[in-house]
């Protein structure tokens, strides 16, 4: 046989990946053959010496393995992963709500609304007169908020050109209401 | 998660993880990186848990990934040994059951300096301590083309370290 073929056997020998009859008739064929046993055996000791460095240097992957609990790991880190995930998109749309809501803030308390400020509104400036006495305060704006008619139910049933039909079924609804 | 899979997930992490982290170590040289990519490798493990078809074993499967995860850790810019100067080794040791720590570092560099198929071979022969069939499996080749890798790497380190390191 070729130095090749020793001595890819012998690897393959070291390596346990020949089956028993081949190892067998492979240690005769060495023993009754004095070169390639050398060759064998010269290729035995690089396996060997390159087999015992590597463990050398990576003994403490497994030494460390095998003190740390196979439970603890890597499940709780995907755990771990998933709740700070949820956690970022929680504070995500904490943010985007609160920065929604200081765009569209709300009045103090105590602060008169626009709607009801009798320099901008024609129908507050008109019911507020009657209100000038009271003074220029919270009440007074709420008074004046209630006072306003409400154009969204007034405008519809004096619509310019609602027949007289309808203004007296709405006439007939309001009644009933009362 | 079931709890099924979780108990298989943790019986294969149980099985493997220090292999896992010796084959990583070999590439980054960094416990810290090692730990980084084998959670990375588990990772991917775990979220493709169902593509496993179940030809070859699952241990061939992992490493399959951890293959593509240390790749993918070189292309992004993981560090690869430069050639060594490998002269005046000696292989004496007073310790006869211990191994010379410069031999051990000078194979342990070379290993890093062969053709990367066959490096990857031979970590995953003597890191991970996978059989020719897992390699195979793993690597996506037939069993002869590891055989034939392995075989070419050790030759190649026989040549690097010197003959005469090595005798009968």
């Amino acid at each position: 046989m070729e130095r090749d073929t020793i001595e890819r056997l012998a690897i393959d020998s070291a390596a346990g990946e020949l089956s028993d009859d081949a190892r067998t008739l492979f240690e005769a064929y060495l023993a009754e053959h004095r070169q390639a046993n050398e060759w064998a055996q010269d290729m035995l000791g690089v396996y060997e010496e390159t087999e015992a460095a590597i463990a050398s240097k990576t003994n403490r992957a497994r030494a460390e393995t095998r003190a740390k609990p196979a439970h603890v790991f890597p499940l709780a880190r995907v755990r771990s992963r998933l709740i700070v995930r949820w956690a970022a998109v929680v504070v995500a749309a904490f943010g985007i709500g609160a920065g929604f809501g200081r765009l569209s803030k709300q009045p103090a308390i105590g602060s008169r609304p626009r709607a009801t400020s009798a320099k901008v509104d024609p129908y507050v400036r008109q019911w507020g007169r009657s209100l000038e006495g009271v003074g220029d305060s919270f009440w007074r704006a709420k008074a004046i908020a209630s006072l306003a008619p409400k154009r969204h139910l007034a405008a519809q049933p004096h619509k310019s050109g609602a027949s007289l039909w309808s203004k007296y079924r709405q006439y007939v609804k309001e009644r009933r209401y009362e | 998660m079931v709890n099924g899979l979780e108990a298989q997930f943790e019986n294969l992490w149980g099985q493997t993880s220090g292999q896992v982290r010796a084959y990583m170590f070999c590439a980054c040289r960094s416990w810290a990186d090692a730990d980084d990519l084998a959670q990375d490798c588990y990772l991917r493990a775990l979220r493709g848990w169902n593509q496993f078809n179940g030809t070859g074993s699952r241990k061939a499967w992992l490493f399959g990934i951890a293959r593509r995860t240390r790749a993918d850790w070189f292309r992004r810019g993981g560090k690869k040994a430069t050639v060594v100067e490998l002269a005046g080794v000696d292989k004496a040791s007073d310790d006869p059951k211990g191994m010379d720590e410069d031999l051990a570092e000078a194979i342990w560099q070379a290993v890093r300096c062969l053709d990367d198929k066959q490096s990857e071979v031979i970590h995953l022969r003597f890191a991970a301590g996978l059989s020719y069939a897992e390699i195979a499996d793993a690597a996506g080749v037939p069993i002869g083309t590891v055989r034939s890798r392995l075989h070419k790497g050790l030759k190649n380190l026989r040549q690097r370290i010197g003959e005469r390191e090595y005798g009968a």
